[in-house]
């Protein structure tokens, strides 16, 4: 009985010292800012994979469209916007979705089938390689150096066998893609 | 010989100091800011407690100021290379320093407890962190100079978060003084941003036309506060006052060939294949043309107000087709301004009204069951933060009326919220939709606008609510503002006009809150419910975050700079944590 109502009371102050009138979403890098960082490491030939799999998806990864920075005009027919960045792919009600980027599943899957193209195409893993000129460094600085390409100062452990796998372990990690 | 001499008496009158012609004369570290410096740094403007806090100036320590170490011949061994030009004078070197002398301000915060940032980020990262957020590229890329004087210890980073706002600066003109990748996405993040604290805005929804987004741009509420966030004249308070609404300044490289809104499975529609009409058709397929200006495309390089009579609909389609009663639609010769609004700024603009009325088509207001009451609810919901009833039923029991004919109306719990609702929706009270033409589509774009019943002053407001006046909207469009705010008080206040209802607004610690609330959501991703600001028993973490707001809303109350509010959040031990979270002890 005594147990009870001590359990009772210990789960009554937890409850009192919940926040009741704050609550947290944690922001990662919403589809504008991801392909810029992106398209830094990997250069510019990577805005083949960053348009397919990022910014025709809006939904996933958020960022809202800018009604009236589209702009079409008629290419052979078609109507083309000359300013994609600003495409509302999901329609016009696009303009409405939040800046803040949140985490999903399906989030994660892309950016797996991003990172693993950025990787497995020629020209934007010599990009990459160039950029910061991995192949210059030593076996055991390897490792270091990648990390830091994406987490900066912070210390990220990670291990892969090969310099590919190891970059597209970073490139799917969450850490960085944290606001 | 003769014209070279006038050419080159010309050119020395030009090449002429400024101040050679101009009275400056400066007395003080103020008048020298306010000459030499403020066009590039407007924060110098700001309150020698604001510097203090933003750590520009370290009281009684020239040589550890920031502000000081940056200027020519300060002898500090600082970045010393401001002004750009030319260098300040001993003369207003030595106000300079003076006044840093003399200034005796604490930035000791009065409180015992102690703050940190939990996990905090480095200097270099927290930059990293709002370049990112404000400009979408890292710190390195928007501000190469800034993220070298922040690697060398020249400025902090706060100091440097907010010279990225200041680099988004817009001119008298409205146009970004200095234009480049990164203001330009400064100025379009916070127009999004903006834009996004307005749940209404498709036309097509709300007003039964796709091609009002033609000539109206729902971003228009956002506008609003983007201009005042990066346009020095125009405060936090011009936002709810005035007549006039703003548009975007875009620039595009290409001519647009295709009409923005597209039905799904649909072709686009060519521009040069359609036309705007407007009035009844004259034979069943032939309408009146009028060419209003569509809004603009492109990339937004700045926000400016509308011309006054740019677009005038000389008439609107009077369709009574949803009352009861269906009568044929008439043409009501009205000249209207398509932009210009009820005053009360933001509140009483033509967007705002139209997405919010919640009326249909043609409906008079008849002060009972026919009001824009979704109006009311969305001024409440979305500038003060707060989901109706605001208003006790111990204090709206006395509105009952239990003779009314509306349920609502004899209901206590129901007129808790129709109390605030229902007297206010009566300032908007002589406005219907209407159409430009009675049809649309084949080549024909017709759109939604607010017809206004100019008020008969020989009317007079009958004192309790009617249940149904035919001759409603017709009355002085008077109303109240029946409210109680976040610190408890009731306001029961008679108001004439929507500016007369922005003040009111104004005057409470609400609309401040609110706005802050927002730019922490923003910058932080937490969220916060306003009942922190009525709650007494609240975590730590809420206090701390509680006093936050309040100090922001107390400076923007203050100051009216929205620049403000993102400072404090900026500078707080929150946004520097990992997580945006802090350690209290």
């Amino acid at each position: 009985m005594i147990l009870k109502i001590f359990l009772i009371l210990l789960h009554s102050s937890f409850v009192i010292s919940a926040d009741q009138h704050i609550s947290r979403s944690k922001i990662y890098l919403n589809r504008f800012q991801l392909s810029n960082v992106l398209m830094k490491h990997f250069g510019p030939e990577s805005n083949k994979f960053i348009k397919k799999y990022i910014m025709k998806r809006p939904s996933i990864f958020y960022g809202a469209c800018d009604i009236y920075g589209q702009v079409y005009q008629n290419i052979n027919g078609q109507a083309v916007n000359y300013y994609p960045l600003s495409q509302c792919y999901s329609g016009l009600n696009g303009n409405k979705i939040s800046m803040n980027a949140k985490l999903n599943k399906i989030r994660q899957a892309l950016m797996l089938k991003t990172c693993i193209s950025l990787v497995e195409d020629k020209s934007t893993y010599n990009y990459f390689l160039k950029e910061y000129q991995i192949k210059t460094l030593k076996k055991d600085q390897v490792t270091k150096s990648i990390i830091k390409i994406f987490y900066k100062d912070r210390d990220y452990s990670m291990k892969s066998s090969n310099i590919k796998d190891l970059i597209v372990e970073v490139c799917i990690s969450k850490g960085w893609q944290r606001i | 010989m003769k014209f070279t001499s006038i050419f080159l008496f010309l050119l020395l009158i030009c090449s002429c100091e400024k101040s050679y012609f101009s009275n400056y004369n400066p007395k003080n570290a103020k008048d020298v800011f306010q000459e030499k410096c403020v066009s590039c740094h407007s924060y110098l403007e700001k309150s020698d407690q604001y510097l203090v806090q933003m750590e520009y100036v370290k009281a009684g320590v020239p040589e550890k100021s920031i502000l000081y170490r940056f200027l020519k011949n300060s002898h500090t061994n600082g970045p010393e290379n401001m002004p750009p030009k030319d260098s300040l004078s001993k003369k207003e070197i030595e106000m300079i320093k003076s006044w840093i002398l003399n200034l005796n301000l604490s930035t000791q915060s009065s409180s015992k407890i102690l703050v940190n940032a939990n996990n905090p980020l480095t200097e270099l990262e927290l930059f990293n962190r709002c370049s990112l957020q404000l400009t979408n590229y890292t710190g390195i890329e928007s501000n190469p100079k800034i993220y070298e004087n922040l690697k060398l210890k020249n400025i902090t980073s706060t100091q440097a978060c907010l010279q990225i706002l200041e680099n988004s600066h817009l001119s008298i003109k409205g146009m970004l003084k200095n234009k480049n990748t990164f203001s330009k996405q400064t100025l379009l993040t916070f127009q999004k941003v903006h834009n996004n604290w307005f749940n209404e805005w498709n036309f097509f929804v709300a007003m039964s036309t796709w091609g009002t987004f033609e000539i109206l741009d729902p971003g228009s509420m956002g506008y609003f506060f983007t201009k005042s966030l990066l346009d020095k004249e125009f405060t936090f308070r011009d936002i709810f006052k005035g007549k006039r609404s703003f548009e975007g300044i875009r620039e595009s490289k290409v001519e647009p060939e295709f009409l923005l809104y597209k039905f799904k499975n649909e072709k686009r529609y060519k521009i040069k294949d359609y036309r705007f009409v407007y009035g009844l058709s004259e034979n069943g397929k032939e309408y009146k043309t009028w060419n209003p200006k569509r809004v603009p495309t492109g990339e937004l390089i700045g926000v400016k107000a509308i011309p006054v009579k740019r677009d005038v609909v000389k008439i609107l389609v009077n369709s009574k087709d949803n009352q009861k009663e269906i009568k044929p639609a008439v043409e009501q010769i009205v000249n209207k301004d398509i932009h210009l609004g009820l005053g009360g700024g933001v509140l009483g603009s033509e967007v705002y009204i139209n997405l919010n009325l919640g009326q249909e088509l043609g409906r008079s207001m008849d002060g009972g069951r026919i009001q824009p009451r979704i109006w009311a609810k969305s001024v409440i919901k979305e500038f003060l933060c707060r989901d109706l009833p605001v208003v006790p039923i111990t204090k709206s029991e006395i509105f009952v009326n239990l003779n009314s004919n509306l349920p609502f109306r004899k209901n206590k719990s129901c007129m808790s919220c129709h109390i605030t609702m229902d007297p206010m929706s009566y300032l908007v009270r002589n406005v219907e939709q209407s159409l430009s033409a009675d049809a649309g589509g084949d080549g024909m774009i017709h759109s939604t606008h607010l017809k206004f019943y100019q008020s008969n002053t020989s009317l007079k407001n009958a004192d309790k609510f009617p249940d149904k006046d035919e001759l409603f909207h017709l009355r002085p469009a008077h109303g109240k503002f029946i409210y109680q705010d976040i610190r408890g008080n009731f306001i029961n206040k008679n108001i004439k006009t929507l500016d007369d209802l922005g003040s009111a607004l104004l005057e409470t610690d609400d609309v401040y809150l609110c706005t802050a609330k927002k730019y922490l959501n923003f910058l932080t991703g937490i969220n916060v419910n306003m009942n922190l600001f009525i709650d007494k028993n609240l975590t730590k973490q809420e206090l701390y975050i509680r006093n936050l707001l309040e100090e922001a809303g107390r400076v923007l109350k203050k100051n009216g700079d929205l620049t403000d509010v993102i400072g404090v959040i900026l500078n707080s031990e929150i946004y520097r944590g990992k997580d945006f979270s802090v350690n209290i002890q």
